[in-house]
């Protein structure tokens, strides 16, 4: 079943080799221009896509056991060695990794492309070799995360990627609002990281006494824990449970799921590739991805997996509550983002790996384009964000209204869009499973969280429609006077460019070119997995079978329930009034939506302000932090416990120093009995020995 | 000699050599501490010369040789030394001298 | 039998005269303790059959070098001006007696578990003479021909340089 080539380690090493060059000849100061940096930031993305895609096709050809793939492997070195365990510097390539390693390049280098373009404002022209070697270093961390063979390598990934995500909403860090929010991201991450470490340790502890394999590697410990699942305690035990909660909570935090989403809106702070590349379509699916991973492990945990799906349900709905109202085009993206990855939860969550994963591939699709589709206005409009200003630039933009046409059809599931069948699946999956059937109100949660997923459904197809509206359609809203919205621009520090008094234009190739292939793929990608009723297997079940069949075998599905195409239509039809009502109230009736906020002032209100959750999250955990900083760890613990061990120390040095001074005053009879001192002992230690 | 031993020997060897110690360190004037060395000195030949006794070879009486040789060098310098520090301090007295002082 | 008592009284003596050379006021007193001290010590010597040591004893340390320190005292005229060696009792002093009593029973206890049988056996009537120190300082290809050269060095550097340091000028 395995494999080795040395092809593996290519993929991480082009980034890495990308950011090592841009980013030395930056510190060196003498920094690549814009279009050298980018290209050179492109190309190894490219080489990087290419050996992704040489491997998936070697796979696809290549039939292992059964008809299915191999898994490729490559060691570089040991890393470190414990007894059994060890982590190696090593790389595994199977079904899943190489999809989701080609989503990664793939997309990657589109948007790689795109950043040439996009990145062209003169006032970063001395930093954007910083931009490019960051983003490069990002791909090489995902790729870290997603091809490592054992948790260290994973962790590994998982840390870069929160510190290249970091760095990169921080990017215009001059201005202190930006700065700040890639702390918050930061910061928000370090608390799901603690708790993904709780759980690794805890996995650690319970398997490391009871099996001599190396258990850090992936496959070792799928094999161990398939073949004897007493070794983490037995299938819905709690040390499983416990072991499943504690990762989905870093799974929260990297992947924005309440209660740790509060960063991702923020970080759109960033430049919109950034968005685009790790805030939608790569760094924050890698929770969904790692439950992929680890699929053995948490379909041993049926209460985990309800916990999963039901805060991935939950979330997906709250989301979309506050993308109804919110004014700032990257902010509903965020908010969509967000939404869309509780999707993928609620996927995994009741048990269906490949349509969790299938969705992190379609969402990776439309959402990348719709954010880029979103920053080509952005660019056009010169960093005006807030759709208020915008509005008829179908007809100056065409070509990216045409391509964020295809965005939106995706996600608000339009038939035979790659958007439709991930999200049906999702939906019927959620509908159908019998995973909680042993747990209390097992046989009703399924039904509670489809009826929330259709309910956030049509919410999608709502906001999204209304994003449209206000965006492409009705008349032209900037290029009048703005004196509210001044701060919201992606790039404050630049103020006015003086741009609204002119009409805005079609971005150039640069940024329309990786649009246009993004939206090819978000209408044809269902493609890669068509439903039962299409063809007999999808391409993307077949392919990651080897990595998911024993887990899915698991969680039966009713798969041939006779309420699936009516649950089906009602979807459609519930999507098709949501369409029609955003349509009828942005764009026929534009007075009307303020008349509706006035009637329902409260909810108005709450969405607009994203439900508070972030001035919650102050009073209840910033403020005590705070005072208890201020208060008792700066005055008491630092000032004076710390500060006084610190003074204290050198005190009694000082102390000491003048003591031994004062031994030392010039007395050679003084200096004579400290040697005579010495035999003495000497000769006491002999005689009584 | 047979039937005294070793021992009492190097007792008087060991007594001297403790008492030269004490002078050494208590006392301040500077002469008698050079003569306390000079006693320690010899109280380490007396040492010398019995153990050699003992195990019937010469080398502890050419060691003892050596160290009056040494002595009578040491002795040369210091009191050289002595009388440029009278001369120059008019004293003798150790607690006078403290420019060793770091 | 006459070996004993000699040894012990002559011992006796040279701990004595030791102990008046730290304990006697006048520097002059503990010079003329140490010359008999140094006599007695030549006593012991002869005792224990080390011919040659005994006379160099007496003609170089009760003879050269303690004329040399009585030369100096009296060239100095320097009295001891305390009243009593431990009137003037100082921390210092109390530290160094509380030392120097630590590393004498220290010493004492040892050898007494070292060598505390150890006895002497007869030895030849050559051992310890002139010709046989000599034989074996002299002996060809022994160990002691380099010393001897160097210290032979080292006396002409203390005498060059005793005399350059007591001359007031050169």
């Amino acid at each position: 079943m395995e494999g080795s080539s040395p092809l593996v380690a290519l993929v991480p090493a082009l980034p890495l080799l990308g950011a090592m060059i841009n980013g030395a000849l930056g510190i060196a100061k003498k920094p690549l221009p814009r279009l050298m940096a980018g290209g050179l930031a492109s190309a190894v993305m490219l080489g990087a896509a290419g050996v992704s895609f040489m491997l998936l096709f070697g796979m696809l050809s290549g039939h292992g056991e059964g008809g299915h793939a191999a898994t490729l492997t490559q060691t570089l070195w040991t890393w470190m060695k414990v007894g059994p365990v060890s982590l190696d510097v090593g790389f595994a390539v199977d079904p899943l990794t190489a999809v989701m390693m080609c989503v990664v390049t793939g997309i990657g280098s589109l948007i790689h492309i795109y950043s040439i373009g996009y990145m062209d404002d003169e006032a970063d022209k001395d930093s954007v070799w910083r931009f490019f070697a960051y983003l490069n270093l990002f791909a090489f961390a995902m790729l870290c995360l997603i091809m490592g063979d054992n948790f260290g390598m994973m962790f590994v990934g998982w840390e870069g990627v929160g510190l290249c995500s970091y760095l990169l909403i921080g990017f215009w860090f001059k201005n202190s609002d930006y700065a700040s929010a890639g702390k918050k991201a930061f910061v928000v991450n370090r608390v799901g990281d603690f708790l993904f470490l709780c759980g690794l340790f805890w996995l650690f502890w319970t398997v490391s006494g009871r099996t001599d394999a190396n258990v850090m590697n992936f496959a070792v410990l799928s094999e161990v824990v398939s073949k004897d699942p007493m070794i983490v305690g037995g299938a819905g035990g709690l040390t499983v449970t416990g072991i499943c909660l504690l990762m989905f909570g870093g799974a929260t935090g990297k992947s924005a799921q309440i209660p740790l989403y509060v960063w991702l809106p923020d970080a759109m702070a960033g430049p919109t590739p950034v968005s685009a590349l790790i805030h939608a379509a790569t760094m924050v699916t890698a929770g969904i991805y790692m439950i992929c991973r680890l699929n053995f492990l948490f379909i041993l945990a049926p209460a985990a997996m309800a916990v999963v799906a039901t805060i991935g349900v939950l979330t997906a709905f709250f989301a979309a509550s506050i993308a109804m109202t919110q004014t700032d085009i990257k902010k509903v993206l965020a908010y969509s983002t967000v939404s869309q990855l509780g999707f993928m939860f609620l996927g995994v969550g009741v048990g269906s790996f490949v349509g969790g994963f299938f969705h992190v591939i379609t969402h990776a699709f439309f959402k990348a384009l719709m954010f880029l589709g979103a920053g080509s206005i952005i660019h056009a409009l010169h960093h005006e964000q807030d759709m208020r200003n915008m509005g008829g630039l179908r007809k100056y933009m065409p070509l990216t209204f045409a391509t964020f046409t295809c965005g939106w059809l995706a996600i608000i599931g339009f038939p035979g869009t790659s958007g439709f069948f991930s999200k049906d699946e999702i939906l019927w999956l959620a509908f159908t499973t019998e995973l909680y059937k042993d747990l209390p109100l097992g046989m009703v949660m399924p039904k509670v969280l489809w009826a929330i997923g259709f309910v956030t459904a049509l919410m999608t197809a709502f906001y999204m429609t209304r994003l449209m509206c206000m965006t492409f359609f009705g008349a032209y809203r900037g290029g009048h006077g703005h004196d509210d919205h001044g701060a919201h621009g992606d790039h404050g520090a630049h103020g006015d460019h003086g741009a609204h008094g002119h009409t805005p234009h079609e971005s150039p190739m640069v940024l329309v070119g990786p649009l246009v292939v993004l939206a090819l793929l978000s209408i044809v990608g269902g493609a890669m997995n068509l439903p039962h009723w299409i063809a007999e297997h999808g391409w993307l079940h077949h392919f990651l079978s080897p990595v998911f069949a024993g887990s899915e075998a698991l969680a039966v599905f009713d798969a041939h329930s006779p309420l699936e195409f009516p649950l089906m239509g009602l979807t459609l039809a519930g999507v098709t009034a949501s369409v029609g009502a955003a349509w009828y109230l942005y764009v026929l009736h534009p007075e009307k939506p303020a008349e509706i906020a006035e009637r329902i002032r409260p909810l108005y209100v709450g969405s607009l302000n994203k439900w508070f959750i972030d001035e919650v999250y102050g009073f209840t955990i910033l403020a005590p932090l705070y005072l208890l900083s201020r208060q008792v760890l700066w005055a008491v613990v630092d000032a004076q416990i710390i500060d006084g061990a610190v003074n204290g120390a050198a005190a009694a040095a000082t102390t000491i120093g003048r003591g031994h001074g004062a031994a030392g005053g010039g007395r050679i009879q003084v200096y004579a009995i400290a040697i005579a001192a010495g035999a003495a002992l000497f000769a006491a230690a002999y005689a009584l020995s | 000699m047979e039937s005294v031993g070793l021992f009492p020997v190097l007792a008087l060897s060991a007594t001297l050599f403790v008492t030269g110690m004490a002078g050494v360190l208590t006392r301040k004037n500077a002469l008698i501490v050079f003569m306390s060395v000079e006693l320690m000195l010899n109280a380490v030949n007396l040492a010398f010369v019995a153990f050699s006794r003992q195990t019937q070879n010469l080398d502890g009486h050419v060691f003892a040789v050596f160290v009056m040789a040494v002595a009578a060098a040491e002795a040369a310098v210091g009191l050289a030394l002595v009388i440029l520090l009278f001369r120059n301090r008019i004293t003798v007295s150790l607690d006078d001298l403290n420019i060793l002082k770091g | 039998m006459t070996q004993p008592v000699l040894f012990y009284l002559f011992s006796l003596v040279a701990a004595l005269s030791g102990l008046s050379v730290i304990t006697a006021r006048n520097p002059i007193t503990s010079a003329l303790s140490l010359v008999l001290c140094f006599f007695c010590l030549a006593a012991d010597y002869v005792l224990l059959d080390a011919h040659f040591v005994a006379v160099i004893q007496v003609l170089v340390y009760a003879g050269a070098i303690m004329v040399l320190f009585i030369f100096v005292i009296m060239l100095l005229n320097i009295r001891d001006d305390i009243p009593s060696p431990l009137g003037d009792v100082s921390g210092r002093a109390i530290v160094g007696l509380i030392v120097s009593g630590v590393m004498g029973i220290g010493l004492i206890t040892a050898m007494d578990k070292g060598i505390r049988d150890a006895t002497f056996t007869a030895v030849d009537e050559n051992y310890g003479t002139i010709q046989a120190v000599g034989m074996e300082l002299f002996r060809a290809g022994g160990p002691f021909l380099l010393p001897f050269e160097v210290i032979s060095a080292l006396l002409t550097v203390a005498v060059i340089g005793a005399v350059i340091l007591a001359k007031k000028e050169i």
